[in-house]
């Protein structure tokens, strides 16, 4: 079970947008975390005056309304994305798979209250249950960001988890081990969250590029990171007046934020391409 | 099938209740009250927050403001708007919807056109060249935040370039006298930025679908039997293999309506658009919270009835869905 895992994403590998992607996810995650110590400090002194330049030798992405150095703070932004969207995914993945075994394993009225109640919260998109959390919130805290990201996301992984579970549960191996007498979770820990595996790799693949869109666009909107904490969405944000003067304000941030999702969506698809060959 | 239909949509009556009680609660777990930030952010005085709590319900209990909640969406009122006071929530959402309903037909052409047909294209030269770069794009077109692409293209084409107008829906410097013909063009060139902006991404996601759909219905034996027939690969491809995607693409429906919404946030407040996306942006920097939770329930009752109508769509059309 977990060789089929190990085999899955060595197929993903084989694949050349599993290979690219990772190498340049991989490549991102190394400025993000690496690179801080050698670059300028983002709020040297804030400077209105001189405001906005152009990027130049000392400043490769040029400077913000501020004059503060894009780049440290497009890597800046950067950890904080990648933090978030790897935490929330986290935590929206275990609720999801927790829920979704639950329901498939348990059956009856368990499940059909749990699915009535995602089939409810999938029925409002995420960005609207996010804003009605995030509206009223004077300053949300990053932790609980993280929290309100990561359980808004679980809803369409516990249903692709309770499928896995529901077409497993019948298969001669599951009913082997509850012959023998072993428990419930027993059976969900061992036999059905292994092999149900692959399906909740692709899905949460696709969950963190989903996640450092969300959290772009929240803070665009001035709801998710708070200032002066650096985000690409908050860049664009500050970034919009000044789109002619100084459009390297938007173009860095942005890039970023494509390339970043970019690369996580292509590892998705190779995984997605490993697990099912006929459909790629 | 009626009694299929009857529980079908005792079923989606649940979700929708289900999805307004989840409304309520999430207006109620954050911390403090939905008027609380007016206090620091516009220097409301304690006695008029008061006043406003009053207004609002927000003074009574919890199960009393629940129920009045529930009555009034029962009697189809969404409450009053903060900002707009004393405007009600549904005619203000009512003026609004219009402009996003053009924009989202608008986009909405735009996929079932060039975006089928582009889907159509790539599952045919599966494994080509063009292939393959088309579904990079579509990719690198689904990790584009709306708002980038939208201030980049504002940017470029009005800013820089002055060939479309860089947002609202109609020129203010319109003539009075202008003849209908005149008054299309204009609200065509308003139209051509945001469109192409929210179409980005869900275009993306109907090529996907589309090929995805066509290569496994290449695979089943009534297409190999239409080439053997010695049909024209044109014939096989839209006569026999496409007409059998139909049914799987209305899933597509249910996948678009969320993306489009939710996009017609961004694209709508940096095109300024004068629909229900920029009027949810509006109502998110005024902390107007009844309008927000207003747009919230339609857009939900919309999805709702969406996934009752694909299932319905599907039960028509393929038998082999619809329960005995």
């Amino acid at each position: 079970m977990i060789g089929s895992l190990k085999d899955l994403l060595r197929r993903a590998w084989r694949h050349p947008s599993g290979r690219w992607g990772s190498l340049c996810l991989l490549a991102l995650a190394l400025v993000a975390v690496a690179a801080p110590p050698f670059l300028a400090s983002p709020i040297e002194m804030p400077d209105v005056v001189a405001g906005a330049t152009a990027p130049s030798l000392a400043h490769p992405f040029g400077t913000d309304q501020l004059n503060r150095d894009m780049l440290s703070r497009v890597v800046q932004g950067g950890q904080v994305s990648l933090a978030i969207a790897g935490l929330a995914v986290l935590l929206s993945l275990t609720l999801g798979s927790l829920v979704g075994l639950v329901a498939g394993y348990f059956g009856g009225w368990v499940d059909a209250l749990l699915m009535r109640a995602v089939d409810a919260a999938l029925a409002i998109p995420r960005l609207f249950i996010l804003l009605l959390l995030l509206v009223v919130w004077e300053r949300i805290p990053l932790g609980a960001l993280i929290l309100v990201l990561g359980t808004t996301g679980w809803f369409a992984t516990s249903r692709l988890v309770r499928g896995e579970v529901l077409r497993l549960r019948h298969e001669p191996f599951v009913q082997a081990a509850e012959a023998l007498g072993s428990s419930g979770w027993r059976v969900i820990g061992r036999h059905l969250l292994p092999n149900a595996a692959g399906p909740i790799l692709v899905a949460a693949t696709l969950a963190v590029g989903d996640v450092i869109l969300l959290e772009a666009g929240l803070s665009f909107l001035g709801l998710g990171i708070q200032p002066p904490t650096p985000s690409w969405g908050g860049m664009v944000l500050d970034a919009r007046p000044l789109m002619l003067q100084a459009p390297w304000t938007a173009l860095f941030p942005g890039a970023a934020i494509v390339l970043t999702v970019f690369a996580v969506n292509l590892i998705g698809d190779a995984l997605q391409a490993a697990l099912d060959p006929r459909a790629a | 099938m009626i009694g299929w239909m009857l529980r079908r949509v005792a079923q989606a009556a649940v979700t929708f209740v289900g999805a307004i009680l989840l409304l309520f609660v999430l207006m109620r777990v954050t911390p403090g009250d939905p008027l609380s930030r007016l206090t620091s952010d516009r220097g409301v005085s304690p006695q008029e927050l008061a006043v406003l709590r009053a207004r609002f319900g927000l003074d009574q209990p919890l199960g009393a403001q629940l129920s009045a909640f529930l009555a009034g969406v029962a009697r189809g009122d969404l409450g009053v708007s903060i900002e707009h006071y004393p405007e009600p929530v549904t005619s203000l959402i009512a003026t609004r919807l219009p402009a996003t309903l053009l924009l989202g037909g608008a986009v909405l052409l735009l996929n079932f056109t060039v975006g089928i047909w582009l889907g159509v294209r790539q599952a045919a030269r599966r494994g080509s060249r063009f292939d393959r770069w088309l579904s990079r794009l579509a990719l690198a077109g689904y990790a584009t935040p709306s708002f980038v692409l939208g201030l980049l293209l504002v940017a470029l084409f009005s800013l820089h370039w002055r060939l479309l107008p860089a947002a609202q829906m109609t020129d203010p410097l319109l003539p009075l006298g202008a003849g209908p013909a005149a008054r299309a063009l204009d609200l065509l060139r308003h139209l051509i930025l945001p469109v192409l902006t929210l179409s980005a991404t869900s275009i993306a996601l109907t090529m996907r679908h589309q090929r995805a759909a066509l290569l496994s219905v290449f695979r089943l034996d009534y297409v190999t039997a239409a080439r053997a027939r010695g049909l024209g690969e044109r014939r096989v491809l839209w006569g026999h293999a496409w007409r059998t995607t139909l049914v799987p693409m209305l899933t597509l429906l249910g996948l678009w309506l969320p993306i489009l919404v939710s996009g017609s946030v961004f694209v709508e407040s940096v095109f300024n658009w004068p629909g229900l996306g920029s009027l949810a942006a509006e109502a998110i920097a005024g902390r107007d919270y009844p309008v927000l939770l207003g747009a919230a329930m339609l857009v939900s009752g919309v999805v709702v009835l969406a996934g009752f109508l694909t299932d319905l769509g599907y039960a028509l059309v393929d038998p082999r869905v619809r329960p005995q």
